[in-house]
């Protein structure tokens, strides 16, 4: 039996030989190329170059550089199509492609790695900060899309900037107040509560108070945040915590730095809302070493203080100041508020009001200056003597006209309306003219309360059905009407006031607004079951009124007591008779009733 | 020494027309040597269908279904180089190595291993053609062997991490060209984030799809061109280097379509498909032009290895003729057909069910809805519900079902039942592709007689650039409910898990997981910017535990009423039952 099998060329070398290959590569290039210059020098020296002309010799010498040129570019171009044909040549040829994207990529990624760290940084910085400040420019008139585009660009430059350089604490302190304005502004029902939470976390990490140090700017802004959310919550003990937290952090940052302005006005601020004026004095006067914005302040705490004179004097002063802010920059609206506000704080009311004029005419018609306006003129009201009443509505007139919609204006004329003065007349006249002028929804509201205040039902009815024209989903509007429906005179309009309340509860579900609001529409449906007689209907809702937030009406109890009696309920009326014993013995002790909200209609 | 078929042994001269003698058989007994290769490829067969349909699960290795195609291709090409008849090979070799194959087939049909299986059927066949034709056949028939080798998955999913790697590599060069172009971006692990939207999010934890695809291609030419070792390395090396530039030109163009054209739509969908094949078929022309430049850069690159075939007549008439008497190889062995028939049997007995479908099902789940889980639960309130559907063998599962909750009315906390994934999942995979880095990983569960029974993992991350930490706990559990046991380490997975697997066999005990079981994932994400208190920590575990409880039991009930083995669609009672809605 033969071995058979194919025979091949013995294949020389392996991977030494590769190696060697490669190794000597140059040596033999440099052999190989001594050689050919040998033997070319060799040829030239063999070579029989005859005598020429003089002339042919200058021609040649002319023309010879073209020559050798052609003869270049055509050896050069016949070279590489002699060697293209060869099997080397044609790999060359065919791996060219892949040679090019090779070096192409290499080349790419070198001049990637030279991109310098610090000027990404920078670049970074600086779109970050173009976007956060303008999404958060106030008066800035982009929509709500746009300006979360901004955040959302001004929180990806923040966040690339801390991957740069992941010590730097301004970068984090820049990308928490970015994300804490991208969370404000995307307004989820639910979720902001949330998202502000994962802000602060890393705000509060930034600037823990409960150790030594931190981030400064973090401290102030973390104290600037519990001061407004102790502005906001209505709840004392909340503020009381707000405030102390703040005043932890402003500690912080000054005992660090001594001498840091915006801390020292921030803390001065603070010790104004919780009414410590010597403190806030105290404070406001090492700021005013640093920056001369503080007289402003320093005005109303004089003025606080009962230091007319030194309130009057600082208030100068601050005019002076702000004034010459506004100058610098006409636009400024902020400053030219501020001015207006020194100037009443002086008694100035007509430069206040020069001022916001001024200021309307560079901004074309402002809400903010118009609402200030207003706000001035109506102060301006009260510093009239009270027998001037023509005076009095000549202002409160101005103030509407300003203002169309403010609120605090129509309060005076409702106000005027509850007096029995010649003004009365006056103060209706001027409501029926708001009301043909702008039919202000806020102006119907508030006459709608003085009407059923008066017990003038069928008025408070044409007032709360011009609201609801107005905002056809305004679920207290709905609810208020519906109880007004239920107690029309002399018969009540049930069919209506169900509708009503219905769909209030209806929107309310819809909406998934808080339990604590939507009591309030069970408590009105339950009062008008109670009223039809339907006991366990009315039962039922007035549980759920109970149940979510208004255990302490007596109003709602009492129907309820009244339900659980009609239904032979006898253990239920008992335990709710009890509960209603204590209410009543606790208001008695405490001398005081239970808090309506605005919510709440008045029960008949 | 075996017995052998041998009913009729005689062999006689064939002259050839160069006069030369050969000897070849004449009257084998080619019947012995059909039945015992039967039984060979029958034995093999469970095996290797099991490790088909994990091969097709993971869609970088479908391109596996070419291998046979391109392996037979080579096979044939190297038989019409042979020059005469050859010789059968050493025979205590080949018993030797068939034992070995035996073995290796048992283990890994006991410890269910795709890879083992593989190499014992490769082993199988490198015995076969060498016991045929020893050393000059095996030396032919080399690269056609060699190529099967593709389709070998390697143990511990290191495939799947190295195309994870790599993509992780992509992004991080996509990073530095978008910044060299100047494009405002953040790449958080595979993710690029660009101004209020995010690209290949779907995509984080899938890996490079190409890559073994590509080495196929590269692998494919060299052996056809008999290219040498240094060579064929070479080109295997750049082609990955190819890959990684083709997909860093897909996430570029993605993210140029996206930024410079606002069309978004090449990161996912049919665009992307044909993007994606656009870049592969930009890669092959590299290979080659590659494989040409490697040949113009190579030594002997002035002459040619190979050895065009002979346009002469061949000396053969038939491919019987190359062979010698088979009657004298194992092939006919009694014994070794019986060892293989045992086997086979022992194949059917193990793996018997998993081979009666041919992929593995999709599970549907109806939607479960937000009441399926309580509203309130260990302090934690009930935020929202979602559910999400994707492709069939999507990375992330082909479905979702996700509960948000206010984690101790603190944090937000994600719960999710993932399905359907085949075996394991690796969960921590896909966040670290997000940006995450693991900082720990433990086994935790109920500890009974020292093991853990229901195993589950606990994984602490951050985000190291916003100091964000991650609290992750999941599990995976198969249709049965069973839990699949998490790979606690290489060690230990290979000899501890499967050994008690091996032991639940022999007794008769079902076992979780295998090669191609559907299994669900629920997974429990606590993001909080401060780390969460141990105290918390503990209450996350148990809030996992209840959690998990009522989603398996979810999953268990709508199976009895799913369209399954009897068909039956899921009753208005059962479905009511199960999502917990008031009649």
């Amino acid at each position: 039996m033969s071995t058979g099998g194919s025979k091949k060329p013995k294949k020389k070398g392996g991977i030494g030989a590769t190696i060697n290959y490669y190794l000597t590569l140059p040596s033999r290039w440099l052999a190989e190329r001594s050689e050919r210059q040998r033997v070319r020098r060799q040829r030239d020296r063999s070579e029989n170059i005859p005598n020429i002309s003089l002339g042919s010799r200058i021609v040649r010498t002319i023309v010879w550089p073209f020559v050798s040129a052609g003869e270049l570019i055509g050896g050069f171009f016949g070279g590489i199509g002699r060697y293209a044909t060869t099997r080397n040549g044609m790999y060359l040829l065919q791996g060219i492609p892949s040679l090019v994207v090779l070096v192409s990529t290499i080349a790419l990624a070198v001049v990637a790695m030279s991109t310098k760290k610090e000027n990404l940084i920078r670049e970074y910085k600086e779109q970050g900060d173009k976007a956060l400040k303008e999404a958060t420019k106030e008066n800035g008139k982009i929509s709500d899309t746009t300006r979360q585009f901004l955040l959302s660009r001004a929180q990806l430059c923040y966040e690339r900037w801390m991957m740069l350089d992941n010590n730097n604490e301004e970068a984090k302190f820049d990308h928490a107040k970015a994300s804490f304005e991208a969370e404000k502004n995307r307004k989820v029902p639910g979720s902001e509560q949330q998202s502000n939470d994962a802000a602060l976390s890393e705000m509060r990490r930034l600037a823990p108070h409960f150790e030594p140090g931190g981030y400064k700017q973090a401290h102030d802004w973390l104290a600037d945040y519990y001061m407004k959310q102790a502005g906001e919550t209505k709840d004392p003990l909340k503020q009381k915590e707000y405030r102390d937290l703040a005043e932890v952090h402003l500690m912080r940052v000054l005992i660090a730095d001594p001498e840091d302005t915006k801390s020292h006005f921030l803390l001065a601020n603070l010790y104004l809302q919780t009414l410590h004026l010597d403190k806030a004095l105290s404070h406001l006067l090492v700021a005013e070493k640093y920056d001369k914005g503080v007289n402003f302040e320093l005005a109303r705490i004089y003025e606080s203080m009962n230091q007319p004179g030194n309130s009057a004097q600082r208030a100068q002063m601050a005019f002076a100041h702000i004034k010459a802010q506004l100058d610098q920059n006409p636009d400024d609206l902020k400053s030219r508020l501020r001015l207006a506000d020194t100037a009443v704080m002086l008694k100035d009311y007509k430069t206040a009001i020069d001022v916001l004029q001024d200021g309307e005419k560079l901004s074309g018609g402002s809400k903010q200056i118009n609402q200030k306006w207003a706000d001035i003129l109506l102060k301006a009201m009260l510093e009239l003597p009270s027998d001037d009443l023509a005076g009095r509505m000549e202002y409160l007139d101005q103030a509407i006209r300003v203002d169309q919609g403010n609120e605090q204006a129509f309060r005076y004329l409702t106000r005027y309306l509850r007096e029995s003065n010649p003004l009365k007349a006056v103060a209706q006249e001027k409501i029926d003219e708001a009301i043909a002028k702008s039919n202000s929804s806020t102006l119907h509201l508030l006459l709608s309360d003085y009407y059923l205040g008066n017990g003038q039902n069928e008025l408070a009815q044409k007032h709360l059905e011009a609201v609801l024209r107005a905002q056809p989903q305004s679920l207290p509007v709905m609810n208020n009407l519906a109880t007004v429906y239920a107690m029309a005179k002399p018969t009540p309009d049930f069919n209506r006031a169900m509708d009503l309340i219905n769909a209030c509860i209806k929107f309310g579900l819809e909406m998934n607004i808080a339990p604590a609001n939507m009591a309030y529409f069970y408590d009105t449906r339950g009062q008008i079951f109670t009223a039809q007689r339907r006991w366990a209907e009315a039962a039922a809702d007035l549980e759920k009124a109970v149940g979510y937030g208004l255990s302490d009406n007596l109003n709602t109890r009492n129907a309820l007591l009244r339900c659980y009696q009609e239904l032979g309920k006898k253990s239920l009326a008992e335990e709710e008779a009890r509960v209603i014993a204590q209410m009543k013995k606790k208001q008695a002790d405490a001398g005081a009733g239970t808090t309506p909200t605005t919510q709440k209609p008045p029960q008949g | 020494m075996a017995t052998h078929l041998t009913t009729t042994t005689q062999t006689s001269l064939v002259t050839t027309d160069d006069e030369t003698q050969t000897p070849v058989p004449a009257t084998t007994n080619y019947l012995a040597v059909i039945i015992v290769g039967s039984i060979l490829l029958v034995a093999h067969l469970p095996m290797l269908f099991l490790l088909s349909k994990d091969l097709w699960s993971r869609e970088h290795y479908q391109f596996f279904v070419f291998i046979p195609f391109a392996a037979a291709f080579l096979m044939w090409e190297g038989i019409g180089r042979l020059k005469g008849p050859v010789q059968a090979g050493n025979q205590i070799i080949c018993y030797v190595l068939i034992l070995i194959s035996a073995l290796m087939l048992v283990v890994s049909s006991l410890i269910t291993s795709g890879t083992l299986a593989a190499v014992s059927a490769l082993l199988t066949l490198a015995t076969i053609i060498y016991g045929i034709g020893g050393w000059t056949l095996f030396k032919e028939l080399l690269p056609g062997w060699v190529i099967f080798f593709l389709a070998v998955p390697p143990p511990f999913r290191i495939d799947d991490l190295l195309i994870t790697t790599l993509q992780r590599w992509v992004a991080m060069g996509n990073g530095k060209i978008l910044d060299v172009i100047g494009v405002e971006h953040l790449i958080q692990g595979t993710t690029v984030k660009l101004p209020g939207r995010q690209l290949m999010v779907e995509e984080a934890c899938s890996g490079i799809h190409s890559l073994f695809s590509s080495l196929f291609v590269a692998l494919l030419l060299s052996l056809y061109n008999r290219r040498g070792v240094i060579h064929t390395l070479l080109l295997m090396f750049i082609t990955v280097y190819w890959v990684l530039v083709g997909n860093l030109a897909r996430v570029l163009a993605i993210v140029i379509a996206d930024v410079k054209f606002g069309y978004s739509g090449l990161a996912e969908g049919l665009p992307h498909s044909m993007l994606s094949i656009m870049i592969f078929l930009f890669i092959i022309p590299l290979i080659l032009s590659t494989d040409r430049l490697l040949l113009f850069m190579s030594p002997w690159s002035k002459r040619s290895l190979y050895v065009a075939p002979s346009k002469e007549k061949p000396w053969h008439t038939s491919i019987l003729e190359l062979v010698p008497d088979l009657n004298q190889s194992w092939l006919s062995s009694w014994a070794v057909g019986l060892l293989f028939a045992l086997i086979a049997c022992l194949q059917f007995w193990i793996v018997g069910r998993d081979t009666l479908t041919l992929t593995r099902p999709n599970i549907e789940i109806a939607e479960i809805g937000v009441n399926g889980l309580p509203d309130k639960l260990l302090g934690s309130t009930r935020l929202g519900y979602e559910k999400e559907d994707r492709t069939f063998n999507h990375i992330n599962g082909e479905h979702s079902q996700m509960w948000s909750y206010a984690f101790n009315n603190k944090y937000k906390g994600n719960v999710s039942l993932d399905y359907t994934f085949t075996g394991w999942h690796e969960l921590t995979i896909c966040y670290v592709n997000n940006g995450w880095t693991v900082t720990n990983k433990t086994i935790d569960g109920t500890v009974e007689e020292g093991k853990i029974k229901d195993p589950y993992l606990r994984v602490e991350m951050v985000m190291p650039h916003t100091g964000q930490h991650g609290y992750l706990l999941f599990c995976m559990f198969d249709e049965n409910g069973k839990r699949i046991d998490p790979p606690k380490g290489r060690e230990e997975k290979l000899f501890r898990q499967r050994l008690d697997n091996i032991y639940a066999k022999i007794t008769g005990k079902e076992i979780a997981g295998g090669m191609t079981i559907p299994t669900y994932q629920v997974q429990l994400f606590i993001p909080t910017y401060g780390e969460l208190t141990e105290a918390e920590k503990t209450l996350a575990a148990q809030f996992y535990r209840d959690i998990e409880g009522r989603i398996q039991g979810l999953v268990a009930k709508y199976k009895k009423a799913s369209p399954g083995a009897n068909g039956e669609e899921p009753t208005q009672t059962d479905s009511t039952n199960i999502l917990g809605v008031r009649p």
